[in-house]
Formats: C-alpha cells, structure tokens, sequence
C-alpha cells in the first residue's frame, strides 16, 4: 500500500513537471493553482473507481475555482467553456478555461492509464519521455529556458522506475536503487555543471548555416570569431568557432602574424595605404640591427586553402617542397598573400627569423628615428577621441624611464586594474561614443580586439609610435607520447595585439590582453641578465625585479624553452592514456550487460549440450539473475526461482531449463530438451537486456 | 496447476464431484494411499471428511469400512470375534470392520487407548490378532482416522509415538463461499455420491504403489529431506523434532507424489511441499513456544525459508 502511494506521489510529481513550460508559454503566472488539478487523479489512480472519479473531479474543482474565477463555480463556466470549443473548431486559440480544462482532462486520462496499467514500465517510458520531450521542445522552439529545470523531471522519471521495479517485483536488491542514486548525482552534477554547454548547443543550432557565410566579419548580431579583413566596426559579442583553421609543426608555440592596421577612426581600423609587391622573400623591417635573430620553420597544414600567409618574426620564405615561390608583399600592412587564387597552398614550409631581445637591448633610451610619415601613421589619433583617454595614458607611463618601461606598464594595466575577458556581454558603442573610451571607463571588459586596440591608443597617446596587429595566437599542442607534434589552431585562436616601435629593438610585440600569456611573441635572453647588471651597478634590485614579474610575454632562452616544454609534456603525457582507458571502461561499463551476454552466449554455444557444460550454464543463469534480484538460496527451489523469472520476464525460458536442469541433477537422467540454446538465448537476451 | 499423470487426474475428477475446492487434501491423501502409508484427518465435523473417504473407496473400486470411535468401544469390536459355531462345533473368525480396504476410524481420540492400540497394530503390521490367531488384512489397508480438534473433554489424545505412524496429517477446512454454494447445488436434488463409478481397479492401485517404490530419489534430495528433518531437531521452538521414522515418510510421500506428477525422479519441490502434512503431528513445541502461540506450522514454513536447498549434481558424488 505505502509503495503505491509512493508510486503515485511520484507519478503525480512528474505529471507535474508539464506546468512550468505551460506556464511561460501562456498567460497563466501561478503554478500552485493548477497543482489539485493535476495531482488529485493520479494520488487517487488505486482507490476505488467512485473515490477515484470524486477525487480527480474535487480536484479539477479547487484548481477552477482557485485558477480561473475566484468565487465562481466550475459549472457556471460550462458555457463559456463550450463556446471555447466553439471558437477552437471555428480555428482560433482556446481561451483560458477551455484551456485549463483539456489540461484536467488530460490529467484525469493519465491517472486513468496508470489506474489500468499499474505497474507497468511502458507507462513510466510513455510519461517520463513524453513530459522530457515536452520540455526539450518548449526549450527549443521557445522562450521557456528548461537547463536546469529538466534536472527534476530525469530524476523523477527514474525514481519512479524503480518504485515501478519495486512494485512488480518485491524483492530486494541494493543493486538499482545505488545505480539509480548514482546517476541521479550525475544528472544533478551534469546539470548544475552544463548551462552553458547546453546553450552553445542550442545556439549552434541557428547558426550552423552563419558558420559558412565569413570568417568573423559582420557588424550585426553575433559574430564568429575568426580571422575577417574588416575591422571598421569593432565591438559586439561573438561565438567561439572551434573549426581548425591549419595544424602547424614548429619550433614552439608561436604567435601568427597576418597582417597591421595603422588607423584608429574611433570605432574600429582601417588602413591608410597598400602597395603589395611581387616578391619570394617578405623582408619586413621588424627588428633593429642589434636584435639576435633565430632562423626558424614551420611546416603548416591548412584545412582549407586561405588568401594570405600567416608567419612569425622577419625575413620569411615560402616553400613548397624545395622551391621558394612568389607572392604578393605588403610592406604597408606586412602582409603576404597569394598572387591569385590557383597559387594557394595547402600544404608548405616557411622559413623566418625569430628575434631574441636581451634585457639591455630593450633597455634603450634612442630618439625613435623613423620617417616623418611613418610617425604620422603610427601615432595617428582620431580628433574625437575623449581627452580622459589621454590623461589616463599620461597617469599610467608617469614615472617610468625608458620607452620598453612605458609600453610595459601600459601592457599590464589591464591586468593590475582587473579588466574582464568576456565574449558575450560586449556592446557596439553609441554613434557618438569612441570604442576605446568605452571599454576603458565603462565595460572594462571585452577581448582581444578590445584590450589590443585601446593598448595602441593608449600607446600613441602617450608618444609611442605603434600599430594594431591581427592573427593567431599558438593554439593546442598535439602531443603523442612526450614530443610537441604540432599544434592546432582553429577559428577561436583568432587574436589581436600590438607593436610598439623602440628605437634599438625594432618592433616589439605586446600582449594587453588579459589572461593571454604573449607566449609566442618573442624570446628575452637572461643569459645576458649577470652583464646588465654589471654594466648598470646603480639599477638596485626592486627595479629589475618588477619588470621581470609583469613581463608575461616572455620566453626562456633556447635551453630553457627546451626544459619548460619537457615540463609541460610531463602533466599532459599521462592525460591520453587516462582518458582512453576511462573511456574504455566506461563504455565497458555501459555496454557490461552486452558484453556479458556475448561473451557468454559464445563460451556456451558448444558446451551446453554436453551435461558438465549445460550445469555450468545453468548455474552461471542463476547467478547473473540473482544479481537482478531473483535469490536462489535460502530455502528457494529451481522450480519456484524459474517460475518466477519467466513471469517476470514474460517468456518461457526458465521452466525448461529448470526442467533439463533438474532432470539432470535429481533425475540422474541424460539431457533431452533440445531448444536449450535458444531458451538459454531468450532468457540471456532479457535478463542482460 | 499442477499436472497429473492420466490415472491420478480420473481419480481427482471423480473425487471432486463430491468434494468441491479440495483438491490439496485430496492429492495428499492418495500420495500417502499410494505411499502404503495412512492418513489423519484433523478436522470439526460435517466438513466432508467421511464424503471423501467414501469417494475414494468407490473411485478404486474398493470396499470402505466406518467405524465411529467411542468410548466403550473394544478392541474386538474393531478385529472381529470368533465365535462358537453349534453346526460344526468349531469356532468361527466373524471380521471386524477393519477387514476393508479403507477403513474411515471417526474421532479415534474418544476410544481408550487400548482399542486405539488394536487399531495401530492393524495399521503397522497389517494383520491383526483374534485369539491368538493372526489374521491378515486385506491389501491395499489405507485407514483415515479423524480427530476432533476442539472437543478435549472425554478424549484419550493419541501418544505422539502413536502419532507417529501416520504418514500424513491433513486439514479439509471449511469451504470458502463459493464453493459452498456450488456444493449446495451439487446437493439439491441428488446424493452426487451414489453415482460415483470406479475409475481405477484394486490391481491398477497396487501395481501403481508398486511403481512409486521405483521413483528415483537422487543424492541431493535425500540431502534436502536430512537437512530439514534434522533442522526439526535443532530448533528452539521445538521440544521433540522429527524422528528418522519421519525421514523415510517424507521420502516415501514425495516418491509418491513425483509419480503422481507423471515424473519419475522426486524434486525438491515435492520434499518442500508436503514437509508440512508429513511433519506437523510429529512435533512437539516448546512449552514456551506453544504459549506464544506458535504452531507446527509456523515453524515448518521456518524451517523451509532456512534450508537451502541443494542445486548442485556434485553432491551425487557422496
């Protein structure tokens, strides 16, 4: 008695679980009103049919007086309901008491089907599914937002299996109700952990037909991320596209230049002039003369052929097999592209220089020696830039000695005042609002082109010549064994940052934005640490300190750079094998009950005609259902136990096999039953099912 | 539903035109019939204990004796007397009323125990003794005592040592109502049991006990009947269990009882099922236990929860 009304407060619970989406769906706000309603019949499915019907018609009674007309008696809506009908086969919308009215209604179906089918496992598939289903339709197609919602209906869906287990067979077993908590905990765990996942899948739904239009550009709506030539309209929010974009085979992980900006128009980039040449090398003057470079290659895969060359550092060179080949250079922007669209590779090498500041070089103080219209390009400000801007650039360099000094402390100023990374809540700035000053005073939060394009402005406010730059940051390490293969870049490693121009080192790559490391930009050599030291005695060591723990975009020396990778292989070596053995087991765990079955339908194929062979098979069946509950010891008989297996299961399997069985073992007689395999096969099949 | 061999199923439909919704006794009563063992019928009267007994008699074709048990019954009023023939100057053996082939003894409890003992002779030895002349009993010799169990008053309650010589104790119990109404039907107009024919022939029941005797009892199944016999002897509640006399009956019932299912090796199942009729009147409670109103019965059904069962053919290796 108590399981049934357990068994019904359950069903009634999850019959329940149909009002929240109903409710955001329509004008109805109050869930409570409709509970009597939807409860009382499937409270009262096992009492007698005339407690039964009083109780889903008491309940359908509270719910109306309560939900629709206070202080009006259901009949008196008789009218207004069948008008409703009216209306509803003349083919407009129902109104709201015909509407709560086919809701009783189907209340009162239900409870009727639990009534005549109790206990019967269909019926809880048939509910469970169809109010999941429901929910996963609202949450689709509407409004009604079910991610953590859901979480109740699953749980009550498989408690109320079990109360139904527990109902059509009263025997005990740890086993199902320890599962069943498990995976409650997992669905709670998966559901408290998820949101977000769930709506990247929902959302990826609407745009799996955007993926393919362009590759980030767009002004309005959600954008992708991903690597686009038109940046006049900075801002907006954007979705993580994880499409590969190449697989590279380099030194290290490496930032991808494409290409520079010079022109900030206060809502985005533009560039001032191109002048492309036809060239095999790409010459650009990055670095000063001084600067030790490291020839480099990367050999690179591209998923689809792109119109330009992303590439690292200096003086680079295509090649395809051993041929250097040809292309469009731009000095203006140093960007490489195609001659046209036949010469694009998949498939090549390049070659660059890699540049190794040392602490002395950056250290320099030189008036910045560049042409009078290169100075106007790169410390070109709009004229509607907000003054405070350039205050705030005065504030942050204030105090600080060489130009690297000032670049520094602007790069970081991001991190120290706490800014954050965030994708989704970004908004395009006002028509009359600069995208800098915005993300600065007010959003302080954004990425990359965010943090990048007000580094440069802030750079150039403050009279460091720079310019905006765009292309990828290193992506994934694909690691097999403990060697870096290659590493992956995808549509998401789309990046921006920023150049600055130091008279000494050249172009000098900053990363502003935060939680970016700039691990790929450039290499510091320390090595030469000691000598600098030496050669400024007066330079006490909180100085040299502090721009040593703010510099994040730095790299050991080659030697170093070596052991951090070695280091870093270490903590991802043993991940691959976990994860695929994990997986293995898990699936193992998932798939047992097949497995078993296989396995044992196959190691007895033969041996069940021989009379060792059908006793071990027989003993194994005992033992594989007495973890489904169906005790054989204690005083229980082969003829009782198999009686009630196949009622159980609904077949005839059991009872010849406990014929054969017990022919064998109390009869001394040889086998006779023939079908064994199959009866052996029909109970397998539903027992390991 | 149980299944029956062709002859057994002519007998219950035959029996059941008279008893209706008995089949439980009915069966138990021919396995001890077929066991060569006899019954105790413990029941209040009118419930159709004698009904059943004479269906059965004219269901095998055999011939039925009643004798109502009181207390200044004697011993030859049971055996028979010889008796001083004037014409041949000879005496002369005039059989008793335990000459038949089923013998119904109604309310054996009132008579003094010294006719009660005529009777169990008879029943152990199959012969009985009339001045010193051994007289043979006729074969089959199937006796149904029935015992008063609400009437204590005047009665000589049977030694459990008696007791013990019946094969099986059953109960007939009222019937419910439906199949008292039915019974009432049965009865309007005519008596159901002057039309009873005989099914089966003496010969067919002797040649069929001699056939129970053939049923195989495997190694695991005399383990199942030690193990719960023994089980009797160990328990707490209980002052006496089972005696080895106890074991062998249960042995034989079941043999008889497998043959009735048409098998011809004994299950478990069959052990387990009339562990109950073959025990319960062997048992003697605790003092303590029958103030707490435990009975026989209750604690037979213990006993079968607890003993597992043998499963395994290696026991057959013994």
């Amino acid at each position: 008695m108590m399981r049934r009304w357990i068994w019904n407060a359950l069903a009634a619970a999850l019959f329940a679980c149909l009002m929240p989406p109903l409710l955001t769906l329509t004008t109805f706000d109050r869930l409570l009103p409709f509970l009597p309603m939807l409860t009382f019949p499937l409270l009262a499915s096992h009492l007698k049919r005339l407690y039964f019907l009083g109780t889903s018609l008491l309940g359908l009674i509270i719910s109306f007086y309560w939900v629709l007309t206070p202080g009006q008696m259901p009949w008196a809506l008789l009218g207004e309901i069948l008008d409703d009908v009216q209306r509803v086969l003349d083919g407009s919308l129902p109104g709201k008491p015909a509407f709560a009215f086919s809701i009783g209604l189907i209340s009162f179906l239900v409870a009727y089907l639990a009534r005549r089918t109790f206990p019967n496992r269909g019926f809880v598939y048939g509910l469970g599914f169809g109010i999941l289903g429901f929910i996963a339709y609202c949450d689709t197609w509407t409004d009604y937002s079910g991610e953590t919602f859901i979480f109740w209906p699953i749980s009550l869906s498989l408690l109320l299996l079990y109360a139904t287990e527990v109902n059509e067979r009263p025997v005990a077993s740890y086993v199902r109700p320890v599962s069943a908590l498990l995976i409650i905990g997992a669905v709670m765990l998966a559901a408290m952990k998820t949101p977000a996942l769930a709506a990247d899948w929902q959302d990826s739904w609407y745009d799996f037909t955007a993926r393919f239009q362009g590759e980030g550009e767009g002004t309005g709506g959600i954008q992708k991320v991903g690597y686009g030539n038109n940046d006049q309209q900075l801002g907006g929010p954007f979705q993580m596209d994880e499409r590969v974009v190449f697989q590279v085979a380099s030194e290290g992980s490496r930032y991808w230049r494409v290409e520079t900006k010079d022109i900030y128009t206060g809502k985005g980039w533009i560039l001032s002039q191109s002048d492309p040449e036809i060239r095999d090398e790409a010459n650009f003057p990055m670095f000063g003369e001084d600067v030790e470079k490291r020839e480099e290659q990367a050999t690179f895969e591209m998923t689809r052929e792109l119109p330009f060359v992303p590439y690292n550092g200096s003086n680079v060179q295509l090649f395809q097999g051993e041929d250097s080949q040809e292309f469009l250079i731009d000095e203006e922007n140093q960007k490489i592209s195609y001659l046209d669209e036949a010469d694009r590779q998949k498939n090549y090498r390049i070659t660059y220089d890699y540049p190794i500041y040392t602490e002395r070089i950056l250290a320099t103080d030189e008036p910045v020696k560049l042409s009078d219209g290169e100075l106007e390009r790169y410390l070109q400000l709009p004229e509607t830039l907000p003054e405070r801007v350039r205050e705030l650039a005065q504030e942050i360099v204030e105090g600080e000695e060489t130009p690297y000094d000032r670049a520094k402390a602007i790069e970081g100023y991001f991190d120290r005042e706490n800014f954050v990374y965030d994708t989704q809540d970004v908004p395009v700035p006002a028509e009359d609002q600069d995208y800098v000053d915005q993300f600065l005073f007010e959003t302080q939060s954004g990425y990359c082109d965010n943090f990048s394009t007000a580094a440069t402005v802030l750079l150039r406010s403050a009279g460091l010549p720079a310019r905006w730059v765009k292309g990828f940051t290193g992506g994934e390490s694909d690691v097999i064994g403990s060697a870096v293969t290659s590493y992956t870049v995808r549509n998401k490693n789309a990046h921006s940052w920023v150049e600055v121009y130091i008279e000494g080192p050249g172009w000098v790559a900053l990363e502003p934005t935060v939680s970016f490391d700039g691990n790929g930009l450039y290499t510091i050599d320390r090595t030469n640490e000691s000598e600098t030291e030496r050669a400024n005695p007066q330079r006490d060591t909180a100085e040299t300190e502090a721009p040593v723990r703010q510099e994040r975009p730095q790299e050991n020396p080659f030697e170093q750079e070596q052991a951090s990778a070695v280091s870093q292989n270490e903590t991802q070596l043993p991940i691959w094998p976990f994860v695929a053995g994990g997986l293995i087991l898990l699936l193992g765990f998932i798939f047992r009950r097949q497995l078993i079955r296989m396995l044992a339908l196959l190691y007895f194929r033969k041996r069940i005609d021989d009379p060792r062979g059908f006793g071990q098979m027989y003993r194994f069946l005992l033992h594989r259902l007495e973890k489904q509950g169906f005790r054989y010891k204690e005083g229980r008989t082969l003829r009782e136990l198999s009686r009630e297996v196949d009622q159980y299961y609904e077949i005839y399997a059991m009872r010849p096999l406990t014929d054969s069985y017990e022919r064998l073992v109390y009869g001394g007689e040889a086998l006779s039953a023939d079908k064994k395999r199959e009866y052996f096969e029909n109970i397998i099949r539903r027992v390991e099912g | 539903m149980r299944t029956y061999t062709k002859e057994i199923k002519a007998i219950l439909d035959n029996v059941e035109k008279v008893i209706i919704g008995k089949e439980e006794v009915i069966t138990e009563a021919l396995a001890a019939l077929l066991a060569g063992g006899h019954v105790l019928l413990e029941d209040v009267p009118g419930v159709g204990k004698t009904m059943l007994v004479r269906a059965f008699s004219r269901s095998i074709g055999l011939t039925f004796k009643r004798v109502q048990f009181t207390p200044d019954l004697l011993p030859s009023d049971l055996t028979g007397v010889s008796m001083y023939n004037q014409k041949t100057s000879q005496f002369e053996y005039r059989p008793g009323p335990l000459m038949g082939n089923i013998v119904l003894a109604d309310e054996i409890n009132r008579t003094s125990p010294k006719t009660q003992s005529a009777l169990l002779e008879g029943m152990a030895e199959s012969n009985v003794t009339v001045d010193g002349e051994i007289h043979t009993l006729p074969s089959p010799f199937f006796v149904m005592a029935t015992q008063n169990p609400i009437e204590h008053e005047g009665t000589y309650p049977l030694p459990e040592a008696q007791l013990d010589r019946f094969l099986i104790k059953v109960k007939m119990g009222y019937p419910d109502f439906h199949q008292e109404m039915k019974l009432l039907t049965r009865f309007e107009r005519e008596e159901p049991i002057d039309t009873l024919e005989a099914v089966l022939t003496r010969e067919d029941l002797l040649r069929m006990k001699q056939e129970v005797k053939e049923v195989h009892v495997s190694q695991a199944v005399k383990k199942y009947v030690v193990s719960l016999v023994q089980a009797t002897r160990t328990h707490p509640l209980l002052y006496l269990g089972a005696s080895p006399r106890a074991s062998i009956a249960l042995m034989k019932v079941a043999q008889a009882w497998a043959y009735m299912e048409g098998r011809n090796y004994v299950l478990p199942d069959d052990v387990k099922h009339l562990l109950v009729p073959v025990l319960s009147h062997r048992l003697i409670l605790t003092a303590d236990a029958r103030y707490h109103g435990q009975t026989a019965e209750r604690i037979l059904e213990q006993v079968k929860k607890e003993v597992p069962v043998p499963i395994n053919q290696d026991v057959d290796a013994l």
